[in-house]
């Protein structure tokens, strides 16, 4: 019998500055001299300020670097962000507290060292009205916005470690305030045991990281997983954040820690258990591997595992952009279709604004079933804002490094959803729907 | 024409005729963290296979192996 996790949540329905830092009756106080000096203990921070945003205001926060929902372990072992706000104990069981309808999502900078390519730093942009808002589960929920200013000369991975401390410790905190109160509801995750005959099913969870970056994108319990085989992970362990992100990059692209820890794929997997199917596990995939060799292994260490596992079906998602880690997929759905398990790929669409190229990368016949959760490369073409966050009066933004610099007060188009952090719908959450025609 | 590619799916998708296996995405012709002469020897075989490669006959999208025990990441 598998331990349950209770994820026990308290709804925020308004949050605003006060004396105390205090939770009641759906109302979140914030202290807000209390929060900044919690970020400022760390040197690494010039300066910080914490700025709100909420959904429906003609606000625009930008110089995001990533996005994190408060919560806080009451019972059971370790910690919410195990390895990097505590000691590594297994998580995943007892009961974890969530407020629900906020995120800490912070909005810093700093002079970056690596001026190009995939390890270079990047910054997203959210508008919480609008046509921008539409495209971003960002815009829905109220956004404590912690905006820093990171100390000269600081290297790469001490912006990500200054940023991630500061942006978890916030949200740590803020849940903090739940802790003896009684929450709205609680939902049990379990994988108990179920009828046989249902079908049994498999996630592959397959995430971007480079051997080459500083962070590598994607931990652990705080370990980054620069190049590592799959793995298999108990599914509850994702709702106490075992997996961190670099926080050097809040761009549209990447998977935020939000994401990571709402795993909306291991949600509806739960909901299911027991009802149309069988959850097995998720395993975890690495890719992007740069040789064949890498790719080829990994796609059959993970169908292999799938098997062993006894798996009927697979499910497998991307967590971000880019042509390599699609091979990677790829090659896996097709060793799983192989050795007799049905794959299927959840995945968003290219093909350019127009609609003129081709939506994936390449296309194998093992690949019966696909899910599309839309195209990302629409125009989007949003309005000028009435306040800003995270950018002072006249700055000018530079998203990635070699974009055209844009001013966060005027108007924007965008011929992607990419600049926005949360757009590209990796896992089918948004409410983008196709239509035949 | 011959395509060397570590990305030898992508090349069969865009009807590459004949497509040589590359060591990895950023060096396909090579692994510089290899001493120079077992990076030599390495980029020596590839180019040596597509060269016999590029007189082959083939009917459709081919990929080709070279004789080399891959150590890049």
């Amino acid at each position: 019998m598998d331990t349950k996790l209770e994820l026990a949540t308290y709804p925020v329905k308004n949050a605003r500055f006060g004396q105390k830092t205090a939770y009641k009756d759906g109302i979140l106080e914030i202290d807000k001299d209390e929060l900044v000096s919690l970020i400022k203990e760390d040197k690494r921070v010039a300066s910080a300020d914490i700025d709100m945003a909420l959904p429906g205001e003609k606000t625009r926060i930008v110089f995001i670097r990533d996005v994190v929902e408060p919560r806080v372990k009451v019972s059971g072992p370790g910690c919410v962000f195990p390895g990097v706000l505590g000691p590594v104990e297994s998580v995943g069981t007892g009961r974890t507290n969530r407020l629900s309808g906020i995120t800490v999502m912070p909005s810093a900078q700093y002079k970056p060292t690596i001026l190009s390519g995939n390890n270079a730093a990047n910054a997203g942009t959210v508008d919480m009205w609008g046509p921008g808002a539409a495209v971003t589960p960002f815009s829905s929920t109220i956004n404590i916005v912690p905006v820093m200013k990171l100390i000269d000369g600081i290297s790469e991975l001490d912006a990500h470690t200054a940023i991630m401390m500061a942006e978890l410790k916030l949200a740590n905190r803020l849940a903090e305030t739940t802790r003896n109160l009684k929450p709205e509801n609680i939902e049990s995750f379990a994988l108990f045991k179920v009828d046989d005959s249902l079908p049994k099913v498999i996630y592959v969870l397959s995430f971007m990281t480079l051997a080459y970056n500083p962070h590598s994108f994607v931990a652990y319990y705080g370990y980054c997983l620069h190049d590592v085989m799959p793995f298999l992970i108990r599914p509850q362990e994702l709702f106490d954040g075992v997996i961190t992100t670099d926080t050097r990059q809040g761009h549209g692209r990447k998977s935020t820690t939000w994401h990571w820890m709402n795993q909306a794929v291991v949600y509806r997997l739960f909901r299911e258990h027991g009802k149309r199917l069988n959850f097995l596990g998720v395993i975890m995939q690495r890719t992007r591997f740069e040789s064949e060799l890498g790719k080829h292994v990994s796609a059959s260490c993970a169908s292999e595992m799938a098997k062993m596992l006894g798996a009927d079906g697979v499910i497998i998602t991307r967590t971000t952009g880019s042509g390599a880690n699609f091979e990677d997929v790829i090659m896996t759905l097709q060793a799983c279709e192989k050795k007799g398990i049905k794959t299927v790929l959840l995945n968003p669409e290219w093909g350019s604004a127009d609609g003129s190229e081709p939506p994936l990368l390449v296309y194998v016949p093992e690949a019966t079933a696909m899910v599309s959760t839309g195209s990302h490369e629409a125009e989007l073409k949003l309005p000028a804002p009435s306040r800003v966050i995270g950018a002072e009066e006249g700055q000018m933004v530079i998203a990635e490094p070699g974009d055209k610099p844009f001013s966060p007060w005027s108007e924007i188009t965008w011929n992607s959803y990419y600049p926005v952090t949360g757009a590209p719908d990796w896992f089918g959450t948004m409410s983008l729907a196709a239509e035949e025609y | 024409m011959v395509q060397i590619t570590a990305m030898t799916m992508v090349g069969k998708q865009t009807r590459a005729n004949r497509i040589v296996a590359g060591t990895s995405v950023p060096h396909p012709c090579g692994d510089p963290s290899a001493p120079p002469d077992a990076d030599r020897a390495l980029r020596k075989e590839i180019v040596r296979t597509a060269l016999e490669v590029l007189q082959t006959d083939v009917e459709q999208p081919t990929v080709f192996t070279p004789k080399i025990t891959f150590t890049a990441k």
